[in-house]
Formats: C-alpha cells, structure tokens, sequence
C-alpha cells in the first residue's frame, strides 16, 4: 500500500509534467524558457505546445510541486518565473528512478545497444 | 498564426486566461505555429469540458441530497414538460404534417359567395380554370354513392365525381397504372380510378387489376390507375367525418353533377408558381361577372352578384381546429410558466439557505459567475430528468387520446412522440432551465459574504426576494386562474352541448348509408317502388319497432341545403328570401324518430304520386313565416316542386341537424311524390339488436339483390362521437387547470412557509411585545388574500383579452360568462387560504423565547 505522502503515489507521470520537472531542475524558469529546454533536451522530438504546458503548469502550482517567483524575467515583465519545490523534486526523482528499473530490466533483456545477454 | 492564438485563447475559460494569457502572447512572440493554436484550443475546450462534468457532479451529489426539493421540481417540470410535448405531438400530427399533395400551398378552394360546399358546378370550375391567368389549373368533384357488383356481395362504394383533371391539380404520383386524363372525360370512355384502400379490399392488391373491368351502378368499368394510400380529397373535416373515397370517375366537361347529392361537391384550384392568393383573388374578381353572362346556367339562379372567392387549402382545412389547438397551447405554455415559476421559487429559497456556503466559496475565490452556473447546471438537471419523465407522460398520454377519443380531432390517429417532438421538448426544457434558474442564479452570485455571515448564514437577502417569490406567486395564481376560467367555461360548453335537446329520440335507432344504383333508378316510380320494398322488408326484422327513409336525416353528414321558397302572395326582399332544408320522407318517419306531431297530420299512404302534393314543416318554419298557424297554406320549393305549390298538412317539432348546431327551418315531402336517389333508411329497434347491420343489408338485398347497402350506424353511437372533440377539449383544458392549480397551490404555500420560517424572529419579537396568535395568523393570512387577490385581478385581465379568441370554442355559454368566474374566484381564494394555513397556524405556534434565543 502506497501512501498519500509518498511520492510513487503519483507516477507514472505525464510525458509532459516529467519534461517540466526536469526543466525546472536546472533552477528557476519561465514558461517559454521551459518549452525550449524541453525541446533542446529532446532534440526536437518533444513539444509542448502552450495550452499544455500552462495546463500543466496550472495544476501543479495548485497540487504544491512548483511555485511562482515573486519577481519577473528582468527582460518581459509579463513572464512569470516557477521553481521547484522539494516535493516537486521527490516526485521527479521517483519517476526518474521508476524509468532507471525499467532500463535496467530493457538492457538485461538486450532491448537496448551494446548491451547482450550475460 | 497571432490571430489564431487570439481565437484558440478565446476557447479558454476566463480564469485560465486571465491567469496565463498574458505570458502565453509573449511566448507566442519568439514564434509560434498553428501546432501551437491548435494545442491551445483544444486545452481550452478540455478545460471547459472538465468544469462542466464538475458541475454536473457537484450539482448530482447536492440534489441527491436535497430529495424532497427535487422529488417535487422533477413531478412538476415533467407534468409541464409532458403537458407541452403531448400537445405539440398533437399539432405535429393533425396540423404541421404535409397533406397528401404536393406543393399543398399553392391550392386554394374556389366558393362562390363566401359558400364552399355546393356552390360551384362544374362547368364554372371548368371556364374558372380557362379564363383565370393566375390559376395552372382548377377541378370540382362530387360525393357519390355507388354499388360495386361483380367481385363478392355487392359493395357500396364512396366515389368522387371529379374533372378529368382532378389528380393534375391536386397533384400526386399514381400507385398503379394512371389517373385520369383529358380523353377519360368523354362520354363514350368508361373508365375508373380505384383507391388503394379498395384495391387492397376487394382485389387482394391484384398487380394485374389495370385494365381490368369492374361493374360500377350497372355500368362496366376499366380500372386505369391505383391511387396511392392517404390519397383523398380536399374537404374540410368538420363538413363530413369520412373524407376517403374508393373510386374516381371523370365527368365530361360541361355536364353538372349527377345528382344534388346532400354530402356536397367542391372545388379547388392551383395556383401558378410565385402566385399569391391575394393576386388570384382579383383576377376572380376580374372575370366573375364576364364568366356570369357568358354561362349563366353555370351559376345559382337565386344569386343576383357572384363572387368567386379562392381560400388557401390548409387554412380551410384546419380553420375549427387551429382554435383550439391554439389554446391548448397557450394553456399548456401557461402550465410550463407557472412550473418553471414555482420551480425557480423552490431554487431561490434554497439558495437563499445556501447563501452562507455561497459567501463563504466567493471568499476562497470563487467568482460570482462560478456560483451562478452552479446553480444553473442544477436547474438544467432537473429540467432533463422533468424533459426525460415528462416525455414518457407524453407518449402514454397521446396513446390515451388516440385510443379513447380518436374523432376528436382529424388526422390524430398518427399523433405520436417522433424527432420533432423530442426536438421540441429539448427547447422547452432548455427554456425551463433559464426560466426556473436563471432569477436563482443571479440572486445566489451576489451574495456578500459580511451580510451572510452577520445573519448566521439564515435569512440574508430574505427581505430582497421575498418580494420577487411573492409576485412570482402572484404571477403563478393569475396564469392558473385563467387556465381555470377557460376550462369551466369548455365544461359548461359541453353540457350546454351535450344536454340539449335534439328534438328527437336517438335511443336503438339505427340508419344505413343507401344510394341507387343510377341507371336503374332514374325513373321515380322505380325509386318510390323500391323504398316501398326496402322499408316492407325492413319492417318484416323482428327486433324492428318501426322503418322509415329520409334523404337527410339529422346528423347523417348531409348539411342544409338551404333551397330557396316561394309562399303564394307574398314577397320578401333579396336579403330575406325564404330558404328552408327539405327532405322526402316516407311515413313512419315521425315515429320512428320520436319526433313530434304537433298539428295536422302524418303523412301516409294515400299521400302518393297523383293524390294531391303536400308538405309538413317544422314549428320554426310555421312560426317564421305563417304565425304558427301553417296548416292550409301552400308554399313552392325551387327546383323540387317545380311551379306548382304544396299544401301544409301538419306541423313536428323543430330537429337539431348535428349537435351544438341550431334548429333549423325544415320541410318535409311524402317520398312518393318526390323521391330522392340517395338516402337513409332508419330503423327503430323494440330491444337492443348487435346484428342489426346484417339484418339490414340482407333486407334491402331481399329488395334488390343487385343494390348494395352502405355501413349501418347507431345514433346513440354517432351522437357520442360528435361530441367527441368539445368532451376532449373540455377534458384536456379541466386536466390543465387543475395541474395549474395544484402548482399555483404549491407556489403560495411554499412561499407563505418560507417566509414564517425566516420571520420567525419578527413574529417572535411581535408577540414578546403584546400581538397576539390571532394577530400574527392574520398578517399571514392576509399577505396571501393580497397575493391572490392580486394575482386574480391580473388573471382576469387576461380572460378579458382572450375572451375574443374563446368565443369560437364555446357553444350555450359567454365567454364572460359570470357564473364560471365567480365558481373560479371563490376557488382560488379558498384554496389559496387552505394553502397558507399551514404556515400560518405554525407563525402563531412560535415561542418568543425559542425565536429570540437563536439571535
């Protein structure tokens, strides 16, 4: 039984919330500044269009994983700034531990390059 | 690609816009692709979508809570919704479908002085459509009798007389084979169209029956065509209740009618494309008076000025029925009004209840608009589940109707719940929801949370919409008050109606339709010779008391001929030129249907071809024009008695023609000395005989074995169905106004209960300081006395204005009629007091300690 304050609870996570975390693991950003990241670290494979990534961003300022900045990009005030917040980083972190497993278990199985049976 | 953003962002709901639109146009600024718009669109239709599943859920749990509240919303709006489909099913079937023409709008009836039945030979038809540059084409036909022999028993048949060009007119696609044509018209062709009823019938749908003969009154027939099912002709439903015809035989062009049969011929035309009716009216104008000189014979002598007159079909057709069936709408619009009043009332109380939970949800941040479509979505809820009931009531109500009362209206046997009427019913039960939520809503969305919290979350805002819950009360009382007027006075119509006197005895009375075979009785004393055998045999059955026959018995669907009279000297000016019905009867006839002898005598067997002509009239007839004292003189009928004059032997008493019509000036000939060749035998029984009608139909076969005998009817039977359409109208409004009443009750109580619940602190206060039980019951009593006092005046208004309308609908009664309203008035006011009893009593029980204490 998993409890309401353990992290496994909320996995597996979106594609898209995972790739926000991730982006915001790096320090505080902006919504567009997220979407780029997003899209450099997947070499383009991955976009988050906007009506998804404010979705996304929305329901999780409400469910405590980010929070808002008080202070603005210096650049275009009309952008906000989020950062992650700790339990933001456990659920991260259990995701990123949950697809760690499953790539053990895919290289054990030879799914994955350079990799063979023992 | 920025314009596309703009309008996907639209498609997000507010808050979600206000909260990140800002930030979204500035990325969308370091570019953006129509991916981008379309992602945000489709995120802004989710986001829609998911709030209002939530407030679908939130609105389930809360009135699965409140069960009472919706127990009673649901009944209401389903009686209402229900009440609203049944009627709009009813008016989908009988008015709204198609007639069974094409283009059914371009054809008009052609009368000729304001009179459609009768009025219109048909060479005029026939030079109306030669000369009229409006018209594509115009056609006459005429009821007729005729026996079918050759194919089984002998079959009387209901055959239209028509212009060859009757189908082209009417427009219509045969089943079979075709419809008549020019050379059909001829008088040498013998050719028939049959209808596919007659086909089915007679033939068991033989694919091979064209070009077959069939042996029509002696004369042989090929079948030509098959006319389609629900093929018939054009005639208004109130002038005769079967309107289906077997055969259609043409007549040649410039012959008139066969016979002045009493059932009536009519004429019709249709209009060229783009033709309105206003234009064909004065081209009629234009060439009445030329068509007039050049046919004279073509028109009724005793007409000095003709006037052709073109009335759209459908509006003659429907003309009786579209009154009532107008304000059966308006009553059950009115019904829907008061529900969705007292519905919206019951939702206001209970947000009013709700208000601190609603001032406390605006201080964590909910909008107003968030509370206002909270409780639209539960007026919406129970408007479905009241839309879902109220359609089931519909469809088990209309199969009622049709069952038990299917002559009430015409065409009501297809009266059904189909996609129209389901299409109805979701618009009223979206106008439901507005009305019954939309005052709720708005009044819950402003709530303040210091007002709510300050009042203990109890009664703020009471003093607000306790004005607003007592007009609607009002409101409510005035709508069922006039619903309820309309019905007393539908039910005073149809006792009026039904309790009349008819002027004779329609007990074990039976009459069977009878025409003659044409060819072999055109002579007269071949007609006198045969009805002396038909009424011998009959009288030879042994359940019969007495036989008679009579070309136009009452309430046999032949109107009033109205033949003009002449009365040795005297003359009477154009305007008030004598007309009476008449009617060849054989002796007996008086007896057979109780009608009575006042004066003189019956006529009897020595009244026959050769003796001396006389006459019976009626008592309006001796009292219009002889001072009652009638018997001796002599009067002259047109076109009957031909020049000579007949003497008055006796005077009966005075014959309804049909029900809720009035007595009407009659003269009766002896059948030998003016024999018809259409006609009614009537039988009056000793005792109740089920197989009458095949005693019946084996007698006049005894009498002649080629003459078929048309269907026997009872009178009690027929008499019954008459009043078929003013039982149901009265049934139907009664219905209404009771259920208007029931809600209007609900209403006034509902608000008086409310009202001492959230004064009971006032009250209690008022009686710490000396008022007494029977005071505050007064104030109560008397705040609903003002609000059905009120609400009544209002009601009365509108009866006033509507009274008009009503007056075509009513039949012994004025639509003002003083007794239905004050039976109305001391209704509403005595019941609108038993309503407030309840709370008034439980205002005067209030203990000032317990009231003062919840401070």
């Amino acid at each position: 039984m998993i409890s309401a304050d353990d992290p496994r609870a909320f996995l597996p996570l979106s594609a898209g919330s995972f790739h926000i975390l991730l982006a915001l693991a790096q320090g505080e950003r902006h919504g567009y500044s997220i979407s780029k990241e997003v899209e450099t670290a997947t070499g383009g494979s991955v976009r988050l269009g906007p009506g998804t990534l404010y979705r996304l961003i929305k329901q999780m300022l409400v469910d405590g994983w980010i929070a808002e900045v008080p202070r603005t990009d210096p650049e275009d005030p009309r952008r906000r700034l989020y950062k992650l917040l700790p339990w933001g980083r456990r659920i991260a972190a259990a995701e990123a531990q949950r697809l760690a497993d499953l790539v053990r278990v895919a290289q054990s199985r030879a799914l994955l390059p350079g990799t063979a049976l023992p | 690609v920025t314009i596309l953003m703009r309008l996907a962002l639209l498609l997000c709901p507010r808050e979600f816009r206000a909260e990140y639109g800002e930030q979204i146009s500035s990325d969308a600024e370091g570019g953006a692709g129509v991916a981008c718009a379309f992602d945000l669109a489709r995120t802004g239709l989710t986001l829609r979508a998911e709030a209002v599943t939530g407030d679908i859920a939130i609105a389930f749990r809360s009135l699965s809570k409140a069960k009472l509240l919706t127990a009673v919303s649901v009944s209401t709006l389903a009686l209402a919704i229900g009440a609203n489909a049944a009627v709009f099913g009813i008016i989908r079937s009988v008015v709204l479908a198609p007639l069974p023409y094409n283009d059914a709008s371009q054809l008009v009836f052609l009368c000729q002085n304001s009179e459609c039945a009768n009025q219109m030979p048909n060479p005029t038809v026939g030079a109306i459509g030669l000369h009229a540059r409006t018209l594509s084409g115009a056609a006459a036909f005429q009821w007729a009798g005729a026996t079918m022999i050759g194919h089984g028993l002998p079959r009387a048949l209901q055959v239209a007389w028509s212009s060859w060009n009757v189908f082209q007119v009417l427009g219509a696609t045969p089943r079979l084979g075709r419809f008549l044509t020019r050379a059909d018209a001829s008088v040498n062709v013998a050719s028939v169209v049959i209808s596919e009823r007659l086909w089915r019938k007679a033939f068991d749908s033989d694919p091979t029956i064209v070009g077959r003969s069939i042996v029509l009154d002696g004369r042989s027939r090929q079948v030509v065509g098959v006319a389609p099912d629900g093929f018939t002709m054009p005639v208004p439903y109130s002038e005769i209740g079967t309107t289906y015809v077997d055969a259609w035989i043409a007549m040649p062009e410039k012959t008139f009618f066969p016979t002045r049969n009493p059932l009536g011929s009519w004429a019709f035309a249709r209009m060229k494309p783009g033709v309105a009716v206003g234009e064909v009216q004065a081209d009629l104008d234009r060439i009445a008076p030329e068509l007039q000189r050049t046919y004279p014979a073509s028109f009724l002598s005793n007409v000095k000025t003709v006037r052709i007159s073109a009335y759209p079909i459908a509006k003659w057709f429907f003309r009786e029925v579209n009154v009532l069936l107008a304000i059966a709408l308006a009553a059950v619009l009115l019904v829907l009004v008061i529900a969705c009043a007292n519905v919206g009332n019951l939702l206001l109380a209970r947000s009013l209840a709700r208000s601190g939970e609603f001032a406390l949800r605006g201080a964590i941040g909910a909008r107003a608009g968030r509370v206002a479509t909270q409780v639209l979505t539960e007026a919406a809820l129970l408007a479905a589940a009241g839309g879902v009931v109220g359609l089931a009531l519909a469809w088990l109500g209309l199969r009622a109707i049709v069952h038990f009362m299917p002559y009430a209206l015409p065409r009501l046997e297809d009266a059904d719940v189909d996609a129209r009427v389901l299409l109805f019913t979701l618009g009223i039960a979206v106008i439901a929801t507005l009305a019954a939520g939309a005052f709720p809503a708005f009044a819950a969305s402003r709530r303040d949370l210091a007002s709510a919290l300050r009042a203990g979350g109890r009664d703020a805002g009471e003093s607000s919409t306790r004005a607003v819950r007592s007009i609607l009360a009002s409101v409510e009382i005035g709508l069922a008050f006039a619903v309820m007027v309309a019905s007393l006075l539908l039910v005073r119509t149809f006792i009026a109606a039904s309790s009349e006197p008819q002027g004779y005895d329609p007990i074990r009375v039976h009459a069977t339709e009878l025409s003659l075979s044409g060819t072999r009785y055109r002579s007269m004393p071949a007609r006198v010779s045969l009805m002396q055998r038909v009424v011998g045999q009959l009288s030879g059955i042994p359940s019969v008391q007495s036989a008679a026959f009579s070309r136009n018995p009452p309430d046999s669907g032949s109107g009033a001929d109205g033949d003009a009279i002449r009365i040795p000297g005297r003359t009477f000016p154009t305007a008030a030129a004598p007309t009476a019905d008449y009617a060849s009867v054989t002796p007996r006839y008086f007896s057979t249907l109780g009608i009575p002898l006042l004066r003189g005598r019956e006529f009897g067997d020595r009244d026959r071809s050769g003796s001396a002509v006389v006459a019976i009239v009626n008592q309006a007839f001796a009292l219009r024009y002889f001072g009652g004292a009638a018997i001796g003189q002599r009067l002259g009928i047109d076109g009957i008695s031909g020049p000579e004059t007949v003497s008055i032997v006796g005077v009966v008493g005075d014959v309804r023609p049909f029900p809720g019509s009035p007595m009407e000036d009659k003269i009766y000939l002896p059948y030998a000395q003016y024999p018809s060749d259409y006609g009614l035998p009537i039988v009056k029984l000793r005792s109740d005989d089920p197989a009458i009608g095949k005693e019946v139909a084996r007698a006049i076969a005894a009498a002649d074995p080629l003459q078929a005998a048309g269907a026997t009817w009872s009178y009690e039977a027929v008499l019954a169905n008459g009043l078929d359409r003013r039982r149901a109208s009265a049934l139907l409004l009664s219905l209404l106004a009771l259920l208007a009443l029931g809600l209007a009750l609900a209403g006034i109580y509902a608000v008086n209960a409310l009202s001492v619940e959230a004064r009971s602190r006032e009250f209690g206060l008022r009686m710490a300081v000396g008022a007494r039980e029977r005071d505050v019951t007064r104030m109560v009593l008397r705040h609903t006395l003002l609000l059905a006092v009120a609400g009544i005046g209002g009601g009365a208004i509108l009866v006033a204005c509507a009274s008009r309308a009503f007056e075509t609908l009513l039949y012994g009664v004025s639509p003002l009629d003083p007794f239905s309203i004050a039976l109305a008035v001391t209704l509403f006011l005595g019941c609108a007091i038993a309503a407030a009893a309840a709370p008034a009593s439980r205002a005067a029980r209030i203990n000032p300690a317990v009231a003062l204490r919840a401070e």
